[in-house]
Parts: structure tokens; C-alpha cells; sequence
């Protein structure tokens, strides 16, 4: 029988998986991945929800929570680039609860077509409650991304910033999230995709 | 007084597939989504594809197993650990069990909680297996799965590379002999 860990109502920074008994991190992590809106159930709840090719609004912080159960290296964000127009720049970071941006690629030019772009990092996460982050500068810039997003994206805690959020800022006010696009991005703890 | 908190059960899962929201990679997001699984030529002789699997309770795993199409020639299936250094395969065996599963016995392994990866390649072209196109290429490596060309037989260590198409084989792992 396992043993029963104890949690209160006030522990909403702990992990919500003791790390003993639940699965490793994925090695990346997005939106859909297990520790973001996977376990949210997410996936039941969107239609037409294959990523297709697009420009997503710029300046804006597309945010989605991710439960971090362990000690986790980022060694790079990532973000799949669309098939046509490749312009401006992208920003991809992590924040804490409390909005404080914690790490982040700054503002980098995106690159290749219908690619995986990955940038360098190396920055620890401890085991919590974070949010991923990503924001643009174009508004033509095209990337993978999920649609029909709304509602659904909401009730798995998806979070933004409507404006004035490129490059990522320091210090952030999260909103709900009633966007309705979301490009693929996220964190992984590989050197190489 | 707070609350108290049972983790949420672990299922006994007797068998893992890629299809598993829980122990693989979405995959059955992106399955789901494209349609059911079908059955796609090997896109070259000799490349490997690797994808991750999460195990959360040790357990003896018994067999390997993919999903077949056609078959030609030879296969190698085998687990790599998370430094990708191949801990069991198969050995290049002949591709056998047209349409259908083939189930592939392994020295039996105890797997214990961590992460892995599942990899398969194939000496030709000529073999189809069950796999996902959804997305593109790159979306799929968003997930971890990976892929490494003059990989037949797997080799003792794997080199990821990013996918060079959109194509994931349905494969899994058998904590029994029967599938």
C-alpha cells in the first residue's frame, strides 16, 4: 500500500505528484504535454485540434501552467515554426506563480521554415507550479499552432497578457486566457529535438 | 485540519502503448486527430525511430511489440535508457505477423520508474507498420521522438536526430507474455 501524503488547502505550490509515485517529467514539455493541458483533459475538449500553420497575435504572452514534480534542467525552449512567413522575433520563458519571470530566451529572430527552432538555456526548475511562456513581435510570423482554444484553454488554467508583452516582461498580471490560438512551444531538458 | 490526500492510483497497466496519455507522448492526441492509425511504408532502410515512455512503478517487462502492415525483411526493436544507451532489443529478427501485432519476446527486464524510450528500425522500404502522420515533422519532435539513419541493427548507442518526416510508429511494451 502506498504510503498517504499529506496536503492542505494552502498547498497550492507544492507539486500536485509526489515524485515517488508519479511518472518522470516528459523530456519536453508544451501545452499539451502531460503536465500542462493533457492532464487537464484538454484534448477531449477541442475540436480540430491537429496544429496547422498560422500567425498568432503579437505583443500578447500566451501563457499555459506546467507541474513541475522534480528537479528539471532546461536546456532549451522550442517553439515549431509555420510553413510560410518566418519574421520578427519570439520570446520564450517560464514564470512563477507570482508572475516573476524566471528565465527566458530574451528576443531572438525566428528562423526556418516549418522547422523546430530551438534556443539554448540551462536553468533548473524545482519541483512546483510554473507558467510557460511565449510572446512575438510579427504579426505575420507563422507558426504551428492549436485553434479553437478558448473555453478549453481557460478551464485548464491557460493564462495571458494582452499587450505589451514582447519581449517577455519581468514581472507580469496574469489573465485567463480566452485566446483562441496557441503556438506549439515549450521546454525541454534535452540539448537536441 | 487539513486535508488529507491519496495520490491518484496507479492503474496496473499490463501493457504500455504510445497510445497512453499517461505513460507515453500523446500520442493518442495526435492519433486521434489524424484519424486511426495506418499502415505507411518504412520512410528508409536502416533508420531507427525512438520515442519516450514514462514508467512510474518498476515492473518486469516481458515483451516488446509494434503493429504491423506489410512485412519485408528484418526488424530491431529494443529500449534505450534516458542517456540513450541501449539497455535490451531484439537483435535483427525477421519482420513477421502480417496486419497484425507482433509481439516480440526481450530478455525479460525490470524496468524501474524513470525514462525511456522505445525504438524501432527496419533494413528496407518495403515494410509497412501502423503509424501516426498527424502534424508535421517537427511538431512530432516536439514530443521527444527522435530518429538516427544506419541504425539497423540499433546500435549499443543512439544518436538523436530531429525527424526527417511525420511518422510514429504504434508500438509498446508488455509486462506479459500475451498481447
Amino acid at each position: 500500500m502506498h504510503p498517504v501524503p499529506r496536503a492542505s488547502l494552502s498547498g497550492d505550490l507544492m507539486p500536485l505528484f509526489n515524485a515517488a509515485e508519479g511518472r518522470p517529467n516528459s523530456v519536453a514539455i508544451s501545452c499539451w504535454s502531460f503536465e500542462a493541458g493533457e492532464r487537464n483533459g484538454i484534448h477531449t475538449s477541442v475540436a480540430g485540434i491537429n496544429p496547422a500553420s498560422g500567425a498568432v497575435s503579437n505583443n500578447i504572452l500566451f501563457g499555459f501552467p506546467i507541474n513541475i514534480y522534480e528537479p528539471y534542467r532546461i536546456q532549451n525552449f522550442f517553439v515549431v515554426n509555420g510553413s510560410t512567413t518566418i519574421a520578427g522575433n519570439i520570446d520564450i520563458g517560464v514564470y512563477n506563480t507570482s508572475g516573476t519571470l524566471l528565465v527566458s530566451t530574451g528576443a531572438v529572430a525566428q528562423s526556418g521554415v516549418s522547422a523546430l527552432q530551438l534556443i539554448s538555456a540551462d536553468y533548473t526548475l524545482e519541483a512546483g507550479f510554473y507558467y510557460a511562456a511565449f510572446s512575438c513581435s510579427s504579426a505575420t510570423a507563422t507558426f504551428f499552432r492549436y485553434v479553437s482554444m478558448g473555453n478549453p484553454a481557460r478551464m485548464a488554467g491557460f493564462v495571458k497578457v494582452a499587450s505589451g508583452a514582447h519581449p517577455l516582461p519581468s514581472s507580469v498580471t496574469f489573465a485567463a486566457s480566452d485566446l483562441g490560438t496557441y503556438p506549439v512551444f515549450g521546454i525541454t531538458k534535452r540539448t537536441t529535438l | 485540519m487539513p486535508l488529507s490526500a491519496r495520490p491518484i492510483a496507479r492503474r496496473p497497466f499490463e501493457v504500455l502503448s504510445n497510445g497512453s496519455l499517461y505513460h507515453s507522448i500523446v500520442q493518442q492526441h495526435i492519433t486521434t486527430n489524424s484519424g486511426p492509425p495506418a499502415a505507411g511504408a518504412w520512410p528508409s532502410a536502416n533508420l531507427a525511430i525512438a520515442q519516450p515512455f514514462y514508467v512510474d512503478v518498476p515492473k518486469l517487462a516481458q515483451r516488446l511489440w509494434l503493429w504491423n502492415g506489410t512485412v519485408s525483411g528484418k526488424i530491431d526493436i529494443g529500449i534505450y535508457n534516458e542517456n540513450f544507451e541501449l539497455l535490451i532489443s531484439s537483435g535483427s529478427i525477421t519482420h513477421a505477423t502480417a496486419n497484425n501485432f507482433m509481439n516480440v519476446d526481450i530478455t525479460d527486464v525490470m524496468m524501474g520508474r524513470g525514462t525511456f524510450y522505445i525504438a524501432v528500425s527496419l533494413d528496407n522500404t518495403t515494410a509497412t507498420i501502423n503509424r501516426s502522420v498527424a502534424g508535421i515533422a517537427a511538431f512530432q519532435s516536439s514530443f521527444g521522438i527522435c530518429q538516427m539513419a544506419n541504425a539497423h541493427p540499433l546500435p549499443s548507442t543512439f544518436v538523436p536526430a530531429t525527424l526527417g518526416q511525420a511518422y510514429v510508429p504504434i508500438v509498446g511494451i508488455a509486462y506479459k507474455t500475451v498481447l
